[in-house]
């Protein structure tokens, strides 16, 4: 008996305090197949023997959700996510100022004065396309946003889920701007919205980028690096520029408020806005924010935009979750797009 | 003997506080806070209040019980062959334990490889007939009932063969001398005696279901299920407060539907032979 419990004790003791193979750093929100997170903790691992922890609340508002409910005692250091959610998260005070070395070289309108948030590398929010699976079904490609809202597409795009995914929300905000709506009035973006899923479309809650390769979702509405990346490694997808225009979903990262391992934060936050970092984002088809980092062989590889429309990021940050509410009631329950933005005060005057 | 006794209670005893009773007590906790952090009932108005909610929750709770009564009725041959030591029973009875293995995201997933745009069926579909009306499937009420089914007929099927198993052979075959055929048979003799078991297995499926979030968040679409909207307003909407009181309303009618269920269909009486008769 006396042995047992000797045998018990150590094994529990040893399941508790375990072997600890390779240093992890707890970051959330580092999907692998997103902006090449994969790539990019392998570079760093390959540097430095620590390892940030990938695919741990994937999608920005599923790490904001995470870090507030672990306000009283964190546990990750940092995170990545668009920068409206990163102005969210400043305002539920979960994030803490971090002077990064290379503040200074990121463009004034990606980053916080006050050093609570900055951008590491922006993307397009683009049309993906699957051009065997369009082929097979004899389709022209989509060449506009209203293109979308054609009953011979009826079924067959994917854009991931607002109130899930940080790309889709500031899809949600600029569809408004890029349609000829005001900040005030969101009746222009929120209708296409609408009439996106009553021709049969899907928002989803998972990275679309795989499913278009699949050809389980032969249009996608997605950051162009996902396509792109998808397309160098064979498969047979493109990206589409629609005529209307497009936005960038603004993405950045933060530092935790009481991250337990501080240095080495600040270390990585530090190394992803540097030369090696901001190449490995730009090979990866995104715009890194220091785009004196983009390799001279990548400068023909980004999409001629022939209309950018700009994000006012504090105007994205202070109406995205009431915006995330009125897509609830307008798109996704089928309710009046009219009401549901007049219960948030912007449906115009 | 007795210091085993004691670790493993109190080892049992520390998982139950540790896993679900302080748990448990932080979520009641959080959905009697107000957003001044008084003590409210506010959070319960609200979500009552709401008629999405509620619609939502009845959506749900109908759409449970439907697949679970359907997967127990279903899940009878099964349960039988297995529990009759029937032709490829073992094979069958491990089929129905991998089941266990599966998150609900996995028969999600499973449900969109299966009858997604681009899943086995419609590809079939369109080599065979050229035709596309089984594309999407998996993102219908049909297809969120199949991926349902999928879990629930293989644990009914497990707690019939259980209690087929234990029943006597003897009545079944009586019934048989006596004249009676197949449904005859079925219905008169065998239905009645497992009417028990046939309850739990109801019961228990209905549960698993009405917990079940993995298949909702993948595909469903004109179904809205209870689970995948308190996830929304936990991590889309960060509201802490609704998703507590909708995961405690949760439970309450889960429980309180599960023991109604119990309740109504009654308490069998077991089938006694007549054996004081002469």
């Amino acid at each position: 008996m006396k042995n047992f419990l000797t045998a018990t004790c150590t094994a529990l003791t040893l399941a508790i305090t375990g072997p600890v193979v390779a240093e992890e750093l707890t970051v959330y929100d580092l999907p692998s197949k997103y902006m090449n997170w994969a790539g990019l903790v392998e570079a760093y691992e390959a540097k430095t023997g620590i390892r940030p922890t990938l695919d741990l609340k994937n999608g920005s508002s599923t790490a904001l959700a995470a870090l507030k409910l672990e306000a009283a005692n964190p546990i990750a250091n940092a995170a990545f996510w668009s920068l409206d959610i990163a102005s969210e998260a400043k305002a539920s005070g979960v994030t803490a100022p971090l002077k990064v070395a290379r503040f200074d070289e990121i463009p004034a309108d990606l980053r916080d004065p006050e050093h609570y948030w900055w951008g590491v590398g922006t993307a397009n929010i683009v049309i993906g396309v699957n051009t065997d699976v369009l082929e097979r079904r004899g389709l022209p490609l989509p060449t506009s946003w209203a293109d979308l809202l054609d009953p011979k597409y009826k079924g067959l795009a994917c854009s991931m889920d607002p109130t899930w995914s940080g790309t889709a929300s500031v899809f949600m905000y600029s569809m408004n701007a890029i349609l000829g709506g005001t900040p005030d009035d969101f009746t222009t973006g929120f209708n296409f919205l609408k009439a996106f899923q009553d021709n049969g479309h899907s928002y989803r809650t998972e990275i679309v980028a795989p499913r278009l390769a699949q050809g389980e979702c032969p249009i996608t509405i997605d950051a162009e690096g996902n396509i792109l990346i998808e397309r160098a490694n064979g498969a047979p997808v493109d990206v589409v520029v629609p005529s209307e225009g497009v936005a960038a979903v603004p993405l950045g990262m933060g530092f935790a408020k009481g991250a337990p391992e501080p240095e080495k934060a600040a270390d990585f936050l530090n190394w992803v806005l540097s030369d090696e970092a901001q190449e490995i984002i730009a090979r990866s088809y995104f715009r890194p924010v220091i785009a004196s980092a983009i390799p001279a062989e990548m400068s023909d590889a980004f999409p001629e935009i022939a209309r950018q429309v700009p994000v006012d990021i504090p105007h994205a940050a202070a109406n995205v979750g009431n915006l995330k509410r009125a897509f609830t009631a307008a798109v996704l329950q089928g309710g009046d797009v009219k009401a549901a933005l007049s219960e948030i005060g912007l449906a115009g005057s | 003997m007795r210091a085993f006794m004691i670790v493993t209670t109190i080892a049992l005893l520390g998982i139950f506080a540790l896993g679900l009773a302080y748990p448990l007590a932080t979520v009641i906790l959080v959905s009697l806070t107000g957003e001044s952090g008084a003590p409210t009932l506010d959070v319960y108005r609200r979500v009552f209040a709401s008629g999405y909610f509620m619609q939502a929750l009845a959506e749900t709770v109908m759409f449970c019980l439907v697949t679970s009564f359907i997967a127990t009725a279903w899940a009878l041959p099964l349960a039988w062959r297995i529990g009759r030591n029937g032709a490829g029973a073992h094979f069958l009875q491990t089929l129905s334990q991998i089941n266990f293995a599966f998150a609900g995201i996995i028969y999600g997933m499973l449900m969109i490889v299966l009858m997604g745009n681009a899943g086995v069926l419609a590809l079939l579909e369109a080599w065979l007939l050229g035709t596309e009306a089984t594309r999407g499937l998996a993102f219908t009420a049909f297809g969120l009932g199949v991926a349902y089914l999928s879990f629930q007929i293989p644990r009914s099927a497990l707690i019939l063969a259980e209690a087929i198993a234990k029943m006597d052979p003897g009545l079944p075959a009586a019934a048989r001398t006596l004249g009676g055929r197949g449904p005859a048979v079925t219905f008169l003799v065998v239905v009645p005696i497992l009417r028990p078991a046939l309850i739990e297995a109801a019961v228990f499926s209905f549960l698993l279901a009405m917990a079940s979030f993995g298949p909702a968040l993948l595909i469903a679409r004109s179904v809205t299920i209870f689970p995948a909207v308190i996830y929304r307003e936990f991590t889309g909407f960060l509201n802490f407060g609704n998703a507590a009181a909708m995961a405690i309303l949760l439970l309450i009618v889960a429980l309180a539907l599960a023991g109604v269920l119990r309740l109504l269909v009654g308490r069998a009486t077991p089938f006694h032979t007549q054996t004081d008769a002469t």
